[in-house]
């Protein structure tokens, strides 16, 4: 088989765009890439900045997912609510109540399966956000038992092994959230995951890491990232192809999910 | 008799004894007292004279005694001509088809039941002056019959409890005078084992003492059973799982075989499933045999258990049992592999895991090879991508394989790639869902897989192909496609389709499989001069194959939902999509039903055959040919195929019914196309139903015991009719009477004078007056 130059420039070409060609980041649609939708409520824009680019960051690095890495700000009545299916809501502090058509709307979009993760940014002391949210979801979901996630849930299996949840700060060591259609809508942290995550203009962390230092940082964009996985993969390694596995991995002592109200 | 002696001119219906006199009871009590006293007297009278003497006086005082009685009380007989409302004597006849069996003597037990009818007419008609006589045949109900000679043994069950509430319920309270049961005894039903009246269900005791009449039961039957070996009871399920193993349990019973080796045999659609050894031993009458299989495809099956025959053996129907059993999916067993986490794999994931019918296996891509790895491998959830175990050892096992956005890239999968290929061949679905490394960004083009793809592939033909949102649209073929069928109407069909949320990306492709069909296109993206598929299909080889060019049918489920919309039809089109690729029977162009699994000798089979086009459109006036025949093995020399050849009508069917009347298992087989290539069958058994003819036993014993609870007599066919206990008829008025006074006779005054002239004469003469 001869070569002439024609073939030679086209092969090349070929060669140049398959090594150039981005592996990732590539989609086909603006639907394919799996990114945050932060609720647009109070303050919430200017509470954790770069955090969530700086999480789906490592979500592209570490794992397969295409990810969108800036968040979209979503009022809860915006239509494009219903085309992200992962919500966050960062709060701090006392927080105004939600409007019925708010309520109406965050409970179709979780019974619909969205899932929402509520992330308590309050310093530490501060449990106004706390009580909010715990009033709130009584009345989301006044026939469901609000729950303790037991350290058996999916959450803490969906990529890393984790036996806690961590954050910037370590005011719990658990995650708490409502079972509904074999799932968890609601997943509520309070130990401020998404401030672990941010970062400065130029590279350096925007907060401190308390008590833990990088190692809880580190832990924390495990959580972080297990918790994207949930929002995508769901029970996919409750599986029982996984479960074998799993278990022989960790030492694991099982502490189902508990009733706190 | 006393009506013949005394009306001679037959003007009377009815004669009886009657008391003329009207004395009150007191004065009856003092004759009888003033009697008495008489003869005591004349007893101690005569005490002195010789015993002779005295035997005569007190003979002629007591006989005079007696006639002044007689006239005292004034008997007489009563001619008179009475209306008499005539009850019924139900005869009921056992007809089942146990009476073709041998009989007491010579011939069938009807043969010896008819005999005894017979015997027993002129009994019949001695009654009929006080009582009708109803003829009744039963099985299950009773039908009433007038030509004895023309009853034949056709029933395919006994019921005698049904039988008897079935008389109860044709007369009112009262209107019988007897029930009179003539059978065998071989209850099929309820009563089947039962031997003691304690035994028989108080529903039933309630139902024979409601007849309110005797119930007389003459047993037909031989003294002694001809040896037989009969199936008696066949266990199974009408409905099986395919690659689920199926039991079918059997019990069979011997009688007047003492020691003896016969063959037992299962075949599954004539070929031997199983074999095993019957082997009589003295003293135990029933054997049990268990068969297990695994069936291996869906359809109907025919099954024939049978019995080999037995020396002597004169019953050899009740030896072969043939039944169908429906094999269908237990779970559709469907691999679902995905490139990476995606919004479409999640709400994909979440509608098969959802659906009960689905056993779902996800493997999906969490990590590459070029992915950071920060945590040690003990620290994280991930197993290895199980390529051998999932597209080799157990490839086989799944009934769909769903590609979503998956690259084969980088697992070392080309070795297996040729068994995908050869999965579809062989018959398994195949799914590709859309994704940035999908189709060709996946790198299938010129792979095995881009082989059976609806949709061409080119090399190199890299990225996305549409990144605005647009509503795909029907093609024709779409409008009639059971996968993009959401609505029963074609119109309400496309109202669907275009108030589903819009779509968003779509993977480019070089052009369409020659046999593909488009179902959802591109409302304005073309490749070459046609609009780009967003959803195509293909048949290959014996498998079928669907492409969904786009990874965003998410949000027909997440945003139809919120918007208030329907997002059933997100769960709509994949679940028709998983029931098209799996070939679901009820999906196929061709169908040849009949009504029922199983049928009667002489019964009319009905079968129906649905024709539709390649894109599901009703196929009208098309040409179908239908061969009705015995399955192929069994099909004899004297029983040519029925043939019927028509066309299709405006719905795409064609119809008729058909006569079968030989027992076994028949064939449907419908083929249409221009060369024929289109075939379905149906399959069905047809059976003279041998419950009846399950063993040779009679059971008079139920017989006794039935007679015992309705207080009448237990028969046998020597035994004569004519004096069976009967409830009297009523009587409604009496039109004439006459009174036939006995007393006023001249020779009954004769001897009043007579008697006590003689006593006084003798008295004197013997001086004691």
């Amino acid at each position: 088989m001869t070569m002439n130059r024609r073939k030679a420039i086209k092969l090349t070409a070929a060669v140049c765009a398959a090594i150039l060609a981005p592996r990732r980041g590539l989609s086909i649609g603006r639907d394919s890439k799996v990114g945050i939708a932060v609720l647009d409520r109070g303050n919430s824009r200017q509470l954790r900045p770069r955090c969530v680019e700086q999480l789906m960051w490592e979500v592209s690095k570490r794992t397969s997912i295409n990810v969108r890495e800036e968040p979209v700000y979503l009022k809860l009545t915006d239509e494009s609510l219903f085309r992200n299916p992962f919500l966050v809501w960062f709060g701090q502090g006392s927080i105004q109540p939600l409007s019925e058509m708010e309520r109406r709307r965050l409970s179709l979009y979780l019974r619909g399966g969205g899932t929402l993760l509520i992330s308590d940014v309050s310093p530490l002391g501060d449990d106004g956000f706390d009580t909010s949210i715990r009033s709130e979801m009584s009345l989301l979901w006044p026939d469901r038992d609000w729950m303790r996630l037991g350290n058996d849930h999916t959450v803490y299996r969906t990529f890393y092994l984790l036996e806690t949840p961590k954050g910037r700060v370590a005011r719990t060591d658990h995650l708490e959230g409502v079972i509904f259609d074999d799932r968890s809508p609601v997943i509520y942290e309070r130990n401020d995951l998404f401030g672990a995550f941010g970062r400065e203009r130029f590279g350096a962390w925007s907060m401190p890491v308390f008590p833990g230092g990088e190692r809880q940082r580190e832990m924390a964009f495990r959580t972080g990232l297990n918790l994207v996985m949930y929002a995508t993969c769901l029970n996919y390694k409750r599986d029982q192809v996984h479960v074998t596995e799993i278990l022989r991995r960790r030492n694991w002592r099982v502490e189902p999910s508990k009733t706190i109200r | 008799m006393l009506r013949d002696l005394f009306d001679t001119d037959g003007q009377f219906n009815s004669a009886h004894w009657v008391v003329l006199s009207d004395w009150s009871g007191l004065t009856w009590t003092a004759v009888g007292l003033l009697v008495c006293i008489l003869i005591g007297f004349s007893w101690w009278n005569t005490q002195p004279l010789n015993r002779m003497r005295r035997i005569t006086l007190l003979a002629l005082r007591t006989a005079t005694l007696v006639v002044i009685t007689f006239l005292f009380i004034q008997p007489g007989i009563r001619l008179e001509h009475r209306n008499i409302v005539r009850n019924h004597v139900a005869v009921l006849i056992d007809q089942s088809r146990s009476m073709l069996l041998p009989g007491q003597s010579s011939g069938s037990r009807l043969d010896q039941l008819k005999r005894y009818l017979e015997a027993n007419l002129a009994v019949f008609k001695s009654w009929q002056t006080e009582h009708q006589v109803d003829y009744f045949t039963f099985g299950r109900y009773v039908k009433a019959v007038d030509d004895l000679k023309s009853i034949q043994a056709l029933g395919e069950m006994t019921d005698l409890a049904g039988a008897l509430d079935d008389v109860q319920s044709r007369y009112t309270s009262g209107d019988l005078a007897a029930v009179i049961i003539l059978s065998d005894g071989t209850d099929t039903t309820k009563l089947k084992e039962i031997s003691d009246p304690s035994l028989i269900p108080n529903r039933v005791q309630i139902a024979i003492k409601k007849l309110n009449a005797p119930v007389h039961t003459v047993f037909i039957g031989p003294d002694k059973v001809a040896p037989d070996l009969a199936i008696q009871d066949l266990s199974y399920d009408e409905f099986a799982f395919v690659r689920n193993a199926v039991t079918i349990d059997a019990k069979v019973s011997v009688f007047g075989y003492e020691q003896l080796r016969i063959p037992v045999t299962m075949k599954r659609n004539g070929k031997e499933l199983g074999r095993q050894v019957l082997e009589v031993v003295p003293g135990k009458q029933n054997y049990e045999f268990s068969f297990e299989f695994v069936p291996d495809e869906t359809g109907k099956s025919s099954f024939t258990f049978e019995v080999g025959s037995a020396p002597g053996e004169q019953i050899v129907i009740n030896n072969r049992r043939e039944f169908v059993i429906r094999v269908i999916r237990d779970k559709i067993r469907v691999l679902q592999v995905v490139g990476r986490p995606s919004w479409d794999e999640r709400f994909l994931r979440k509608l098969l895991k959802k659906n009960p019918n689905v056993d779902l296996i996800s493997f999906f891509i969490l990590r590459t090879s070029s992915s950071l790895q920060v945590a040690r491998r003990n620290e994280m959830s991930l197993i290895p991508f199980p390529t051998q175990e999932l597209f080799e050892q157990q490839l086989g096992s799944f009934d769909l394989i769903i590609f979503q956005n998956f690259t084969y890239r980088g697992y070392q999968m080309r070795q297996y790639m040729p068994l995908i290929k050869r999965y579809v061949q062989n018959g398994g679905g195949f799914v590709m869902v859309g994704g940035d490394i999908s189709f060709a960004n996946g790198g299938y083009a010129g792979t095995p897989i881009a082989e059976f793809l609806p949709v061409t592939l080119r090399g190199g033909q890299l990225g996305g192909g549409e990144k605005s949102d647009y509503r795909p649209t029907l093609t024709p073929a779409g409008q009639f496609h059971p996968i993009t069928n959401l609505k029963l109407s074609r119109d309400e069909n496309q109202t669907a389709w275009q108030s589903l949320p819009m779509l968003s990306g779509l993977n480019q492709v070089a052009g369409l499989a020659p046999d593909s069909v488009v179902l959802l296109e591109h409302p304005t993206k073309r490749v070459g001069v046609k609009k780009s598929p967003v959803v195509a299909v293909r048949n290959f080889g014996k498998g079928r194959v669907l492409s969904v060019l786009t990874d965003s049918t998410w949000r027909w489920d997440f945003e139809a939902f919120g918007l208030g919309a329907d997002n059933r039809n997100y769960y709509k089109f994949w679940g028709n999509a998983i029931r098209w690729l799996i070939r679901d029977p009820d999906l196929k162009t061709i169908r040849v039903t009949t009504g029922k699994d199983r049928y009667a000798v002489g019964d009319q089979v009905s079968v129906t055959v649905r024709l539709q086009a390649d894109d599901y459109r009703p196929a009208i006036d098309q040409p179908v040919r239908v061969e009705v025949g015995k399955r192929h093995n069994e099909q004899t020399s004297t029983e040519a195929p029925i043939i019927r050849q028509g066309k299709t009508d405006k719905g795409g069917l064609f119809t008729f019914s058909v006569p079968i009347k030989t027992d076994g298992v028949w064939r449907v087989v419908a083929r249409s196309g221009e060369d024929q290539e289109l075939v379905d069958q149906d399959v069905f058994v047809v059976t003279s139903e041998p419950i009846e003819l399950a063993t040779t036993k009679t059971n008079p014993l139920l017989l006794k015991s039935i007679s015992s609870i309705g207080q009448g007599r237990f028969l046998d066919d020597g035994d004569d009719l004519a004096d069976l206990e009967r409830k009297p008829p009523l009587l409604l008025q009496v039109n004439r009477r006459k009174d036939v006074p006995l007393w006023a006779s001249a020779w009954l005054l004769l001897l009043a004078i007579i008697l006590p002239s003689t006593e006084w004469f003798l008295r004197r003469r013997w001086g004691l007056l």
